[in-house]
C-alpha cells in the first residue's frame, strides 16, 4: 500500500463515480498524474470488499488469470499505461468484452490508444484529477483528522499551492504536525518531499534514453520535436514523445508543433537536472538550443540561451543581425535586456549596436542618452578609415537615426530625406528598411506625426511622390495615395468616394509591390470611412478578412494592433466583454514604457472609460501626455486631451473645459475634425457646451453635425459599463432625460401623455436605481455613468 | 502650385514679401528666382521643377525635394487645392 492509502479520506467526487459505474455496470477509467491518489481511492471504496488487483507497471499484468476462475465480482487493473505486452492488452480486452465483472482501470495517462475502441463500444465512464482533487471541505477534514486546525487564510492559500493534490496535503500536514503554521518553507519542503516520490515513483520507471531527454528538455518552457532532436542528438523523439503521452500526462502537446511539461514536472525534473547535471552540461544544452532558435529566427529565445552561456559574442552579432534584418524598430524594445547588458566597449565596435541603442533610449523617452549615442555614432564615422565598410555603414545608420529617431519629430525631414536620397544615389547604399507606420493604422500619425504636412497635403503629395518612393524603397508605396486619403479624411475635405478610391489604388499598390503595413494603414482608414458613415459592420468585415490575409502572409507583427483595432470597433458598439479580455493583455505601462505601445494605450484608455475606471485612464493619459508632448506627437496630442476631457466632464471636474478647447484649439489649427468626431456618442455633450468665440463658427457647426451622427449611429460608444444593479427601462431614460432637461413636471406629464402621480412613480424609481434623492443628482449621476441621454 | 487668393506678393529690395491680412513673410534669397517663376504664371509643378532642376544643376528627385521645402516653408501663402488629382501608381 502506498502511504496515501493508509492515510486516505473519501473523496466525494471520485466516490460518487465509482458508485455511478457499479450501479451501471459499467468500466470506469481513473486517469492522473502520480500522487493523486487513484489507487487510494479505489483502496477505500472497496475497502469492505474483496477484488482482484493486476498491475500493469512490469509492462506486461502481474497474472491473467482464467476468467472461469476468477471469484471475486471486481477486478481492479492498476498501472495499465504502462503495459507494452500485447497479451495482457489483448487480455484485458477480452475480461473487458466478455466477464461480467466490475472493472476498474487506474492509470496516468487518459485512455490508451490500444483501449479507445472497446472504451467506446462498453461507454467507459471516465474520472479524471479533478474528481480526484481535494476539494476545500475534503482538505480541512483531512487536516482535522490529523489534529491540524488553521485559520481560514492559511487553508486558502495550502490550496492555491497544492490545488488539492492529495500526496502534496500528506505532505504538507507531516509539516505542520508540529503545530507551525503554513508559510514558504513548508511548501518548499513539502515540494522535495514530493520530488522525493517522483524519483521513485516517476524517474526510476523510465530506461536511461528517456531519462536523459527529460532532463535535457526541462531546461525550456516549449519545445518543437525539432528543438529536442537538436539538444538531445536524439532522432528516436517522436517515439518517445508519443510514449510518454501514452503512458501520463506530464508531457502534453500545446499545438501543432510544440509541446511543454506540466508544471509540477518541470520543477521536478529541473530539481533532479542540478543533481545530475555539471554547469558545463547545462551550458552546452543551452548553446545547441540556442542555435535551434538562431536558424529559426526565434531571436528573443535565442539570445536568453546565449545570456545563460555568457557568450556576449554571440549575443552582439545576433543583435546585429536582428538589426539588419528587422524593418521599423528591429525588437529593440524586446531585446532591450540584451542590448544593455552589452559592455559599452563591445557596443562601440559596431555602428549597427551603437544605431540600436540610441534608438533603444529613443524608444523609452531617454533623449538626452539617445543623443548621446548619436555623437557615438557620429564621432565613430569621422574616425573610421574613409571609404572602409565600417564607415559606410556608420553613414547610412546616421541617415537612418536622422530620419527614423522618434524624439526628434519631422523638424528639417524634407532635407533630410534629400540628403539620405542623395547619399543613396551617389554611393549606391540603401537605408535599412524601416516601416513609416510602425504597424498602426495610419501614416500621418505613424511612425512620426506628419500633421503639419497636412496643411499642405496636395502639393506635397505631387511633389514628394517620386523621390518618397526612391528612398524608402517598398515602404513607399502606396504611401502617398493613402496619405493624401488620411488627410482628406481627418479635415473632412475630400468627397467619400475620392477617399476609398485613393485607399483601394494605395491598398492595391502596396499589396502587389509594397508592404502589408501600408495595406493596414490603408485599410484602417477605409473602416473608419465606413464608420463614419454607420457602416460599422462593413468595417468589420474588411478586418475580419485582414486579419485572415495577415495570418496567412505570416505578418504577425500587425496582430497586436489588429486586435486592438477590434476592441475599439467593439466599443464603438457599446460591447465592452472584449475591453474586458483585452486589457488584461494589454501591454502595461506601469512596468515597461514604449512608446511602440501607443496605439494600445491610447486604445487602453477608452477600454478603461468604458468600464468605468477613470481613474486608471486619468493616469495613463498624464504618462501619455509627457509623451506625446515631449515627442510632437500633436494627433495623439489632441486624441488623449479630448479623452481626459470626457472623464474630467463625467467626474464633474469644471477643468474639463479648458482641456476640451485646449484639443479644439490645436484640432482647428490643423483643419481636422475627426479627432474629435470619433469620440461621437461621448463627446456630445462636452461640443454642447462649447461657446467660446475662439472656436470658429463654420468649424463648430461640422464637428457637432458630425458628431450628432456618430451619436446616432454608435449611441452607446464609451458608455461606461453600467454600474447601476438595475437598468433603466426606456421610459425612465426617456423620463430621465427630460428630467435633465429642466421640464417640469406638467411638461413631462404632456410629453409623457401620463399622470402626475404615474409620473412621481417613475422619478421614483430612477431615483432608486442611481442611489440619488432628487432631480440635480440624478442628473449628475447620468452624466457620471455616461448615460448618453 | 499657386497662391491664395488673398495672398499680396510684394517686391522689395532684396526680394520678395508674402502677406495676407497683417501676417508677412520675407522671402529667402534662394527661394526668389521660385517666387518670381510663380509671379510669371508658372504654376504648373512640372515645369516649376524644370525650373528648379535647370537653376540649381540639380536632378529631378532633388528639384522635388527643393520644391517640397519651398511648400513648407511659405505653405500659409500657398494654394493647397489642386483639383481632382490623379496620383498614378
Amino acid at each position: 500500500m502506498t502511504s496515501l492509502d493508509s492515510e486516505y479520506i473519501k473523496v466525494s467526487a471520485i466516490y460518487k463515480k465509482l458508485k455511478e459505474a457499479e450501479n451501471s455496470h459499467r468500466v470506469i477509467y481513473i486517469s492522473g498524474a502520480v500522487g493523486f491518489g487513484k489507487t487510494a481511492a479505489v483502496g477505500y471504496y472497496l475497502r469492505k470488499k474483496t477484488y482482484l488487483l493486476l498491475s500493469g507497471s512490469s509492462g506486461s499484468l502481474s497474472e491473467m488469470p482464467d476468467m472461469k476462475e476468477i471469484a471475486q465480482k471486481t477486478i481492479v487493473i492498476d498501472d495499465i499505461s504502462w503495459i507494452t505486452d500485447p497479451y495482457s492488452k489483448e487480455y484485458i480486452r477480452n475480461i473487458i468484452r466478455k466477464s461480467r465483472k466490475q472493472i476498474i482501470l487506474i492509470g496516468r495517462s487518459k485512455v490508451p490508444s490500444w483501449l479507445q475502441v472497446t472504451s467506446v463500444e462498453n461507454h467507459f465512464l471516465l474520472a479524471d484529477e479533478r474528481d480526484l482533487a481535494f476539494t476545500n471541505t475534503e482538505m480541512k477534514t483531512f487536516l482535522e483528522s490529523r489534529g491540524i486546525e488553521l485559520p481560514q487564510e492559511q487553508t486558502k492559500q495550502i490550496m492555491e499551492d497544492v490545488l488539492g493534490h492529495p500526496l502534496s496535503m500528506i505532505f504538507v500536514a507531516s509539516h505542520l504536525a508540529g503545530g507551525e503554521l503554513y508559510n514558504q518553507v513548508i511548501l518548499e519542503a513539502t515540494r522535495l518531499d514530493l520530488f522525493h516520490y517522483y524519483d521513485i515513483a516517476f524517474y526510476d520507471k523510465w530506461d536511461e534514453e528517456m531519462r536523459q531527454v527529460l532532463l535535457a528538455l526541462c531546461q525550456y518552457e516549449t519545445f518543437t520535436v525539432e528543438m529536442a532532436e537538436t539538444i538531445t542528438g536524439n532522432n528516436r523523439i517522436p517515439l518517445l514523445f508519443e510514449k510518454a503521452m501514452e503512458v501520463g500526462t506530464f508531457l502534453t502537446k500545446l499545438d501543432e508543433k510544440n509541446y511543454m511539461y506540466r508544471k509540477p514536472l518541470r520543477l521536478y525534473l529541473k530539481w533532479k537536472q542540478n543533481m545530475v547535471y555539471s554547469e558545463k552540461e547545462k551550458k552546452e544544452n543551452y548553446e545547441r538550443a540556442a542555435l535551434y532558435y538562431q536558424l529559426h529566427n526565434h531571436i528573443e529565445d535565442a539570445l536568453y540561451c546565449y545570456k545563460q552561456v555568457g557568450a556576449e559574442d554571440k549575443i552582439s552579432s545576433l543583435l546585429i543581425q536582428n538589426a539588419m534584418k528587422h524593418p521599423g524598430t528591429a525588437h529593440f524594445f524586446e531585446t532591450r535586456e540584451y542590448y544593455l547588458s552589452l559592455p559599452k566597449e563591445t557596443v562601440m565596435k559596431s555602428p549597427i549596436l551603437i544605431s540600436g541603442l540610441c534608438m533603444l533610449y529613443s524608444l523609452t523617452l531617454q533623449k538626452d542618452k539617445s543623443e548621446e549615442w548619436f555623437e557615438i555614432l557620429e564621432d565613430y564615422e569621422k574616425n573610421a578609415e574613409k571609404g572602409s565598410t565600417k564607415q559606410k555603414e556608420a553613414k547610412v545608420q546616421i541617415a537612418y537615426l536622422n530620419i527614423a529617431l522618434p524624439h526628434r519629430g519631422i523638424h528639417g525631414m524634407v532635407k533630410i530625406l534629400m540628403n539620405a536620397a542623395v547619399m543613396m544615389k551617389n554611393k549606391g547604399v540603401r537605408l535599412p528598411e524601416f516601416s513609416v507606420t510602425s504597424n498602426m493604422p495610419s501614416i500621418m500619425n505613424g511612425g512620426l506625426d506628419f500633421c503639419e504636412w497636412s496643411k499642405s497635403d496636395k502639393e506635397l503629395a505631387i511633389l514628394l511622390k517620386y523621390p518618397i518612393e526612391l528612398v524608402l524603397g517598398e515602404y513607399g508605396v502606396g504611401l502617398v495615395n493613402i496619405s493624401l486619403a488620411e488627410s482628406g479624411f481627418e479635415k473632412g475635405t475630400m468627397p467619400s468616394y475620392e477617399i476609398m478610391t485613393r485607399l483601394n489604388t494605395g491598398y492595391m499598390m502596396s499589396d502587389t509591390s509594397g508592404k502589408i503595413e501600408m495595406c493596414f494603414a490603408a485599410l484602417g482608414l477605409m473602416i473608419q470611412e465606413h464608420l463614419a458613415n454607420g457602416q460599422l459592420s462593413i468595417g468589420e468585415n474588411l478586418l475580419q478578412s485582414f486579419m485572415e490575409k495577415v495570418k496567412i502572409e505570416k505578418a504577425e507583427q500587425l496582430l497586436p494592433n489588429i486586435a486592438t483595432f477590434h476592441m475599439w470597433l467593439e466599443l464603438m458598439k457599446g460591447n465592452t466583454q472584449e475591453a474586458k479580455v483585452w486589457i488584461n493583455t494589454a501591454p502595461d505601462e506601469k512596468i515597461a514604457f514604449c512608446i511602440l505601445d501607443r496605439y494600445h494605450y491610447i486604445n487602453k484608455v477608452r477600454a478603461l472609460i468604458s468600464l468605468g475606471r477613470k481613474e486608471e485612464a486619468l493616469s495613463l493619459i498624464e504618462r501619455l501626455d509627457v509623451y506625446f508632448t515631449q515627442y510632437e506627437r500633436h494627433y495623439y496630442w489632441m486624441e488623449n486631451q479630448v479623452l481626459k476631457a470626457i472623464i474630467l466632464y463625467r467626474m464633474g471636474e469644471q477643468s474639463w473645459l479648458d482641456t476640451f478647447m485646449g484639443a479644439l484649439m490645436k484640432a482647428q489649427r490643423y483643419h481636422f475634425i475627426k479627432v474629435i468626431v470619433k469620440e461621437g456618442a461621448a463627446v456630445k455633450p462636452l461640443l454642447d457646451k462649447v461657446t467660446d468665440p475662439a472656436i470658429k463658427k463654420d468649424y463648430l457647426k461640422r464637428l457637432k453635425n458630425e458628431v450628432s451622427q456618430m451619436a446616432v449611429w454608435y449611441p452607446d460608444y464609451l458608455k461606461e459599463e453600467s454600474m447601476l444593479k438595475e437598468p433603466l427601462t426606456e421610459t425612465e431614460k426617456r423620463i430621465l432625460k427630460l428630467l435633465c432637461s429642466g421640464a417640469s413636471t406638467e411638461e413631462i406629464c404632456n410629453i409623457c401623455v401620463c399622470t402626475t402621480s404615474t409620473i412621481k412613480f417613475h422619478n421614483r424609481n430612477i431615483y432608486r436605481k442611481l442611489g440619488v434623492k432628487n432631480r440635480a443628482d440624478a442628473e449628475r449621476e447620468a452624466v457620471k455613468l455616461g448615460l448618453n441621454l | 502650385m499657386n497662391w491664395k487668393p488673398e495672398v499680396i506678393v510684394k517686391k522689395t529690395n532684396n526680394g520678395y514679401q508674402l502677406q495676407i491680412d497683417d501676417d508677412k513673410t520675407v522671402v529667402k534669397k534662394e527661394d526668389t528666382y521660385i517666387v518670381r517663376s510663380i509671379e510669371k504664371g508658372i504654376t504648373d509643378d512640372k515645369w516649376l521643377t524644370a525650373i528648379v532642376m535647370k537653376t540649381e544643376q540639380i536632378e529631378e528627385v532633388f528639384a522635388r525635394f527643393r520644391l517640397a521645402q519651398f511648400v513648407l516653408d511659405y505653405g500659409e501663402y500657398i494654394l493647397n487645392d489642386v483639383g481632382h488629382m490623379i496620383i498614378e501608381p
